[in-house]
């Protein structure tokens, strides 16, 4: 705007009515001053605040009044497009405010010169050129004050409650450490992570903004944080150690856990140490998080919806998980990643089962009790790097290796009762294994992208790789009830080789046909080769040693496998609907090598693998999805290779060279919808599939109940569920139902003495819950009712239905005092299951927790898991025609104090991981 | 700032020759003001900056941070209809961003917003928004008009720029913003996390039907029984709050 200030104080003194109000009225003309300007913007604006009191326009007669405002101190702006704006201050006052400008003549328009504002150079803020220096020692801070604290003691700089920060009213877009991004976009990590005290200078300054586009401002305000020489790095962390003090026991129960990052720079690393010896496994979902342990979380196997799930309890565990991750950037888009973890576990195992085996014409019992002890330890290598070429190029590659040992020792002893409920024979197996190896599964990807928008092309290449290698023994002691001369007790050794790689390698094209139609076309070639060599070695009784090779429980098997497939697909979307169609072809050629005899079964299988799936959005939040899959599994060489497996000669598993390829048709579909208001919800949906060559055993038994099986396909696998449930969220939210329904249905073949059985499973449950939420409790009460009937055709016997209840309730309970109650129950009712396997379970959970300090970083917990001391793990699994519950045993009840303590650099309070918030 | 003015040459003066004939014969046209109009706005939303919890941080990326959105805008002297355009191909990160209508009545001081909550609508009727308006001095050139910026200071923390063009008449603007001498052709918020340009203007005059927004047999709220509803319902969630913050950046 042109500087040309026009000063006028024009009194008009009337002293009439409206006292309070102020009127200006007066007339615009161009720049001879004889023509008159219609619809020239007349602007108030107040001379404190800039604030736009009142504005209007001129009539056609280039006059004007504006009226309808207090009195007020104000610039008056008579602005047009063709013209120069002029602008006059006005005093206003009880006698000054009805003011004419009786003649505006606007001068034309000017090149006016940038404005400039200056400050005055005095310490601690200067300029240096173009940049806005601020000396940060002279600015007081508190001791353990953060980077924004300091910039909010800065003259000129605003940050507000979510971090972001405007310098001289104009938004800083990016936070510089030294000139370099801290970690990521996110300005907070940086000002709120590095201690104020390290800083050194405050710099701000403009500069060009990365692809800038029209339209943008191509500037943007950078904050430079300059720090101390001693002052790149900070860190955050936690300890924690909890005991019982082996109060109850002389074998003390103990969890501890140590995490910790540190950030130098670019530079991250983490560190982590868990270990225990109660249920819990793994970090919480939330440290995971908090601390970057992706790998971890994806050991886990847990998913994104099962939190809660990190105890072992499949027996008495005894954990210790440690590792380090390290990250750095390269350049400006690279990312170079290195973790290392070091697994340590060991499981305790004991358990009872009790299986029956329904036959046509009989049924076996069998009562198993066994004791199994495993120790794993593993060393886990996970690099990644990935980095943009250019703008459209990206590459990817991400090296893992796995070491891997690990010992077995199991010991069980079995009964097998015959359909008079005598013992016909009893067990006695020991199996005692030693196993390592190595694995790899990695992978690397370039992507390109193209100028025309969602063009794509897509290279991939995955390689899996073990090798492994066992060496066990075997001690087997039978004992015949009625033939005494039966009785046999021998030993065997056993060595086993595997090695396998696969090589996979991607190519995907994506190509735009219309603005809702793209083509995408994939090809896929696969490379892979399984070798397994096992061998079994009897009592040389002329040495003493088991060097003497049996040709019977001994093979070595190669099968190789070259896979193309072409895949090519349509996708239509648009704002509703999204559809997509299109076929693959595929073609397999295996060839099974048994190299002991060097006979070759080949196997070539071609396949056609459709694919279809449609979903419509008539909303946001409402969407119903179908879709249809078909793929195929290649057996495994376990299933491939000829020989028997003796490890347990009651059950004897021989592999088949002949089997094929499975094929799979899949069906999936659901509805959800979510009103946001209310926060009423539904979900349903349902799943399918068939499946043709599947991989069944087919099971022969000895006149004691023993089996051999050996892996056969057979047609026609079903399985279908449906599922359902709402959310209805009442009393303003504070209170919530939440039902849920599901049904399924599995329908599957073995051969059991070389007859068909067809089993069907029928099952149904429902359930609910209902959620009290008030601010400083919580409160969820639930329970859930299923009812499985299984049917098998060849033996209407095992054919009895069970039910499960299952009730829960949660409470969370914030006191005064920073105290805090948590507590949890579980009860479980069995029925309709064999006699001692019929156990109602109840399980309860209490925790009582204090945080001391300023910071609440210091936390105090007594907890007391399984109060009444009844936890167990019972599951019944119905396989065909054998019906089995399995008791095992885990720990139950058990009491620890805990004391955790978390840290940062900067003796602040420190938040646990808030996720969705 | 040097560089000098005058006539070096005899091109320079032909330049400018032509430069004053031009002017001449096109300053009438240009003197027009108008007073409707059809006005295509873009919306570029940045969602990196837009959101701030790692988890919605996690399902955006480099190539989907940058979202671009099309909306159409009527006006004549007395009314204007903003109306999002439906996207043809939407992305799995569309529902991050907002899609309201507005129907503003300069004449009866009224305003009906129609709020796209997740698929539902709301129906809002309520007076035209007041809002203090900073003017600067700051001018930039929107679609071919010469725009003032002005500051609107919403709280403490939030400060929305728009700019308006004198020489567009009406007091009308995107998103429900007006009161400024002169149309809006361009808002952000203070850090570009969200800005609105105008492409197109087109002399175009609408229809009455364009510029009347439809209820139906919907029942219209006021933004203050609306945000009583929604204190109720998810006032003690964060996330709750947080999820309708949204709703309520332009109110």
């Amino acid at each position: 705007m042109n500087k040309l200030f026009l000063l006028a104080l024009l009194i008009l003194s009337t002293g009439l009515a409206q006292a309070q109000q102020m009127k200006v009225t007066g007339a615009v003309y161009d720049t001879s001053g004889t023509k008159p300007l219609a619809n020239a913007g007349i602007l108030a604006v107040r001379m404190k605040d800039s604030v736009l009191i009142k504005y209007t326009r001129t009539n056609t007669q280039g006059q004007f009044n504006l009226t309808g405002f207090l009195v007020d101190t104000f610039t008056l702006y008579v602005e047009h497009p063709e013209f120069d704006t002029k602008s006059f201050f006005i005093f206003g006052s009880k006698s000054n405010n009805e003011i004419d400008i009786p003649k505006i003549a606007l001068s034309g328009k000017s090149k006016q010169l940038k404005e400039v504002i200056v400050y005055a150079n005095k310490n601690p803020i200067y300029f240096k050129g173009d940049t806005l220096v601020y000396i940060a020692d002279s600015f007081k801070v508190n001791e353990n004050a953060v980077v924004e604290d300091l910039l909010k003691k800065l003259p000129g700089i605003k940050v507000d409650e979510n971090g972001t920060i405007t310098s001289q009213g104009k938004q800083i877009s990016q936070v510089l450490v030294d000139g370099d991004e801290f970690f990521g976009s996110d300005p907070t990590i940086a000002t709120r992570n590095l201690g104020a005290k390290g800083v050194e200078s405050v710099q701000v300054y403009e500069k060009d903004r990365e692809n800038a586009k029209a339209g943008e401002d191509d500037k943007i305000q950078v904050l430079d944080l300059k720090l101390k020489e001693n002052a790149k790095k900070g860190y955050f962390g936690k300890i924690s150690g909890a005991s019982d003090f082996g109060l109850f026991d002389d074998n003390p129960f103990y969890e501890a856990e140590v995490l910790a990052n540190k950030f130098q720079g670019k530079q991250k690393i983490s560190v982590f140490l868990l270990g225990s010896n109660t249920p819990k496994s793994n970090f919480k979902w939330g440290d995971m998080n908090k601390f970057g342990l992706d790998n971890e979380r994806n050991n886990s196997g847990m998913s994104n919806w099962n939190q809660g799930n990190t105890n072992n309890t499949s027996g008495i565990p005894k954990t210790i998980k440690a590792g380090i991750y390290y990250s750095d950037k390269i350049g400006k888009t690279g990312k170079i990643g290195l973790n290392y973890a070091y697994y340590d576990t060991r499981l305790d195992a004991a358990g009872s089962s009790f299986s029956q085996y329904f036959l046509a014409d009989t049924t076996y019992f069998t009562k198993d009790s066994s004791n199994n002890k495993s120790t794993n330890t593993s060393h886990r290598i996970n690099m990644n790097f990935s980095m943009n070429l250019d703008s459209l190029t990206f590459i990817e590659v991400k090296p893992n290796v796995n070491l891997d040992e690990a010992t077995t020792d199991n010991t069980s002893i079995s009964e097998f009762i015959g359909e008079t409920q005598a013992r016909s024979l009893m067990t006695n197996i020991q199996n005692i294994n030693k196993s390592s190896g190595i694995t790899s599964n990695s992978e690397a990807l370039v992507r390109r992208k193209f100028k025309r928008p969602k063009r794509e092309l897509e290279l991939k290449y995955i390689l899996n790789y073990s090798k492994n290698s066992t060496t066990g023994k075997l001690l087997n002691a039978s004992q015949y009830d009625f033939a005494g001369n039966l009785d046999t007790t021998f030993r065997q050794d056993k060595t086993n080789e595997n090695g396998s790689s696969n090589n996979y390698t991607i190519l995907t094209y994506t190509e735009p046909l219309t603005k809702r139609i793209k083509l995408q076309t994939e090809y896929l070639y696969e490379f892979g080769d399984q070798l397994q060599n096992k061998r079994t070695y009897d009592l040389d009784v002329n040495t003493g040693l088991y060097n003497l090779e049996n040709s019977f429980f001994s093979n070595n098997f190669d099968n190789i496998r070259q896979q193309h497939r072409g895949t090519i697909l349509g996708i239509y979307e648009d704002r509703k609907h999204t559809l997509t169609g299109g076929i693959g072809f595929r073609n397999i050629d295996i060839k099974n090598t048994n190299l002991i005899n060097n006979t070759v079964t080949p196997q070539n299988i071609s396949n056609y693998l459709p694919q279809f799936s449609y979903q419509f959005k008539p909303s946001i939040s409402k969407r119903f999805s179908l879709f249809y899959t078909t793929n195929s599994q290649q057996p495994t060489i376990n299933d491939l290779q000829p020989v028997p497996d003796n490890s347990n000669p009651n059950r004897i598993q021989e592999g088949n060279p002949d089997l094929k390829p499975n094929y799979v048709h899949n069906i999936r579909m659901n509805f959800n919808t979510w009103s946001a208001l209310s926060g009423r919800y539904i979900w349903s949906g349902f799943t399918g599939s068939l499946t043709n060559n599947a991989f069944a055993n087919s099971t022969s038994f000895d006149p004691y109940g023993r089996t051999i099986s050996k892996t056969e396909n057979v047609d026609g696998n079903i399985f279908s569920n449906v599922f359902a449930g709402f959310g209805l969220p009442l009393l303003n939210r504070k209170f919530e139902i939440n039902p849920n329904l599901n049904a399924s249905y599995a329908r599957y073949t073995n051969i059991i003495n070389n007859q068909e059985n067809i089993t069907q499973n029928r099952s149904v449950s429902a359930g609910s819950e209902f959620e009290l939420k008030l601010d400083s409790l919580q409160i969820t009460v639930g329970g859930d009712y299923s009812f499985t009937s299984p049917k098998s055709s060849l033996a209407s016997a095992s054919n009895t239905p069970f039910i499960m209840q299952t009730y829960k309730a949660d409470i969370e309970w914030q006191l005064p005092g920073n105290f805090k109650i948590k507590a949890d129950a579980k009860y479980v009712i069995n029925s309709q299951r064999a006699a001692g396997f019929n156990r109602n379970i109840l399980v309860i959970n209490t925790e009582l927790s204090r945080s001391f300090l300023k910071t609440e970083n210091l936390i105090v917990t007594l907890s007391g898991n399984d109060l009444l001391n009844q936890n167990l793990n019972l599951q019944r699994q119905i396989n065909g025609n054998v019906v089995t519950d399995n008791y095992t045993k885990i720990i139950s009840r058990y009491f620890l104090l805990r004391l955790t303590y978390k840290f940062n650099s900067n003796k602040t309070r420190e938040d646990e991981w808030k996720g969705w918030h | 700032m040097s560089g000098k003015v005058g006539i070096n040459s005899k091109k320079d003066f032909m330049k400018l020759l032509v430069g004053i004939v031009m002017f001449c014969v096109f300053s009438p046209l240009l003197a027009q003001h108008q007073t409707y109009g059809k006005i295509t706005y873009e919306r570029r939303t940045n969602l990196e900056k837009r959101y701030t919890d790692q988890r919605m941080k996690r399902m955006i990326n480099e190539s989907n941070k940058i979202r671009n959105e099309a909306f159409t805008f009527y006006f004549n002297d007395t009314s204007s209809a903003f109306i999002p355009i439906q996207e043809n191909s939407p992305s799995e990160v569309s529902w991050m961003t907002s899609k309201n209508a507005y129907y503003q009545n300069l004449n009866a001081n009224n305003q009906l917003t129609v709020l796209s909550l997740f698929g539902q609508f709301l129906y809002i009727k309520d007076s035209l928004p007041q809002r203090n308006w900073k003017i600067t001095e700051n001018t930039r050139n929107i679609a071919g008009y010469d725009c003032r910026k002005a500051i609107y200071q919403k709280n403490d923390s939030t400060r929305i720029y728009a700019w308006y063009a004198t020489s567009i008449v009406p007091s009308v603007g995107p998103e429900g913003f007006c009161g400024l001498p002169g149309a809006i052709l361009g808002v952000a918020t203070e850090d570009g996390g969200i800005i609105y340009f105008a492409k197109k203007v087109e002399f175009i005059q609408p229809k009455p039907e364009e510029l009347q927004g439809n209820i139906g047999k919907n029942k219209a709220i006021t933004i203050k029984e609306l945000k009583a509803d929604i204190e109720k319902k998810y006032g003690s969630q964060p996330w709750g709050r947080r999820m309708f913050d949204d709703l309520f950046r332009w109110l």
